[in-house]
């Protein structure tokens, strides 16, 4: 690449770019984890010191749903992310937003592991049995599986071109799927297992309510403030790629300037 | 102009398994095989009614006669560089797709139309004469739904160099949804004697799928094919 | 259940979550630090192979 492409794609907007000004302060990677911490930890002692114990069979149990649900939140927003940036590499064909899509998968899929083991838990906790065929616990357990396969998919590819169209195209049907998914084990006549977790269901009580809120709001900028580690990990192991490559041959000074130039910026994206 | 290489390009498909017939084939015999091999693992002693089971059965054998045989199709194309010949010719990309997709679909409903009596026979009490209609129209829908989305991650799989591993374990999680509602409306109908009408909301749901995702692949084959 | 068992349940739940999402920043953030002082590594030495060639 000339230096000419570099500035070029330097001054294009794109994911991964750093903001500018006062915003930057307040959504820095470290700012948001700071802030992700701050609404957990008052979270959680919100569940436990300040919302009233579940009235129902679940009793204590009911607790873990302050964590559990937010999870399975920030998962599925996690997959939309992916689904966005798989749409929009197809458009533009620019490849963070295929180095977007992998990283929202992958920590979609931590996060859905982390909802079937809390689930497991909970299941165990307040029916007995550490697995259901419920709705949710199985509509997670195929996302797993599925989102699975989109990294299945990507280490099978060999080009880069062809594996970011071919991952784009995954994460757009695969969070098409999640939904529907969801549906058929809820409205289709399948097990007689007589709990269902109504864990978000209907009248919840305010004070349930807004820790559940708090939660929900300090899980999704935990998932952001990973989604932009994730992101300079990313831009990071590109740029150390491409110093590498330079380095082996003999480079020419513009593209060596250029290159370090780059670099700089690069670094400077990182806290 | 898109109708006619639709017709031609579904044609040529249709002709060359007609004149080998390998993969069809290969799919029958996979699948009453399949079928011997569940009698003996759900009554291995003998003597009990699988027909409650006779639904599962069916979509689980079908499954997998249709993975071989989306394999199978996709494979003998990239060997042959059909597919580069494909694209140069002057069609939308959404026509080959869709004439891929329609080819898969009556490969997928031949096999279908002549496994079905093979599991009556083995399984069902009573037989399945009397439902054949809603039977049927379960199984077009569902044929559909997983015409679309095996020719759609074949396509995918044949870019790979796993591809044989690649289809199933895509294809599987992405089909769920379809082999839930399939089932269960099979064993329905199969061994609870429902009629059209219980099976309305699941029919009515298999169509959406097909239609949900007709509109994905519509969208996003031109690229795959791109590449 | 008892008021013991359910808070064992719960004391697991949370704790899995928390373990594992603190391992994982913990395993991330050390990885990026990582990265980007092999960066400036690398980035001296082209400096230098720089200055070199203009020698």
């Amino acid at each position: 690449m000339t230096a000419d492409d570099r500035s070029r794609e330097a001054s294009l907007s794109g994911p991964g770019d750093r903001p500018r000004g006062a915003w930057r302060r307040l959504v820095s990677p470290a700012a948001l984890f700071a802030e992700a911490g701050a609404l957990l930890v008052a979270g959680f002692l919100l569940a436990f010191w300040y919302a009233p114990t579940d009235t129902s069979t679940m009793g204590f149990s009911q607790k873990i749903f302050y964590f559990h649900a937010p999870i399975a939140e920030s998962a599925l927003v996690a997959y939309a992310v992916a689904f966005v940036a798989g749409v929009l590499y197809l458009r533009r064909q620019d490849e963070r937003y295929d180095r977007l899509g992998a990283a929202a998968v992958r920590l979609g899929l931590l996060f859905s592991v982390m909802v079937m083991g809390s689930g497991m838990i909970w299941g165990k906790a307040a029916w007995g049995v550490w697995w259901a065929w419920e709705p949710r616990l199985t509509t997670f357990l195929i996302a797993c599986v599925l989102y699975a396969a989109y990294f299945v998919l990507r280490w099978s590819t060999d080009e880069e071109s062809r594996r970011a169209t071919y991952s784009a195209v995954f994460a757009i049907i695969a969070f098409v799927d999640v939904p529907i998914t969801f549906f058929a084990t809820r409205f289709l006549p399948a097990g007689l297992h007589p709990a269902v977790i109504t864990g978000s269901g209907s009248g919840m009580a305010a004070p349930m309510l807004f820790t559940f809120l708090v939660c929900m709001a300090g899980m999704t900028l935990l998932l952001v403030a990973l989604l932009r580690l994730e992101l300079a990990h990313a831009a990071l192991k590109a740029e150390v790629e491409e110093l590498k490559e330079l380095l082996d041959r003999e480079p020419e000074p513009e593209m060596a300037a250029a290159a370090v130039a780059s670099s700089h910026e690069t670094e400077r994206g990182i806290p | 102009m898109g109708r006619r290489q639709f017709l031609a390009m579904l044609r040529k498909d249709l002709l060359i398994e007609l004149r080998t017939r390998e993969m069809l084939l290969s799919m029958f015999l996979f699948a009453v095989l399949a079928l011997v091999v569940f009698h003996y693992a759900f009554d291995p002693k003998g003597g009990s009614d699988l027909t409650p089971l006779a639904g599962g059965i069916l979509w689980v054998v079908f499954l997998f006669a249709a993975l071989l045989g989306l394999n199978r199709s996709f494979a003998r194309e990239k060997d042959e560089g059909c597919l580069d010949g494909l694209l140069l010719c002057p069609a939308d990309r959404i026509v080959v797709f869709l004439a891929k997709a329609a080819a898969n679909f009556i490969f997928l409903a031949a096999i279908q139309i002549l496994v079905v009596p093979v599991l009556a026979l083995f399984f069902v009490h009573g037989g399945i004469a009397s439902h054949s209609g809603p039977l049927a129209l379960v199984v077009f829908l569902a044929d559909v739904g997983f015409a679309v989305l095996g020719t759609l991650l074949a396509t995918m799989a044949a870019g790979t160099h796993a591809r044989d591993l690649l289809l199933p374990v895509a294809f599987l999680p992405l089909v769920a949804p379809l082999l839930i509602a399939a089932t269960s409306a099979t064993t329905d109908l199969v061994s609870g004697g429902a009629g059209i009408g219980d099976l309305a909301g699941r029919l009515v749901f298999l169509a959406a799928y097909d239609a949900v995702f007709l509109v994905a692949a519509y969208g996003t084959y031109d690229y795959l094919l791109s590449e | 259940m008892s008021l013991q068992e359910a808070v064992k349940f719960v004391a697991g739940a949370y704790g899995l979550i928390i373990v594992v999402l603190i391992t994982t920043f913990v395993l991330m953030a050390h990885r990026t630090a990582q990265l980007a002082r092999e960066l400036r590594g690398l980035r001296e030495a082209l400096e230098r192979r720089l200055t070199r060639d203009h020698e």
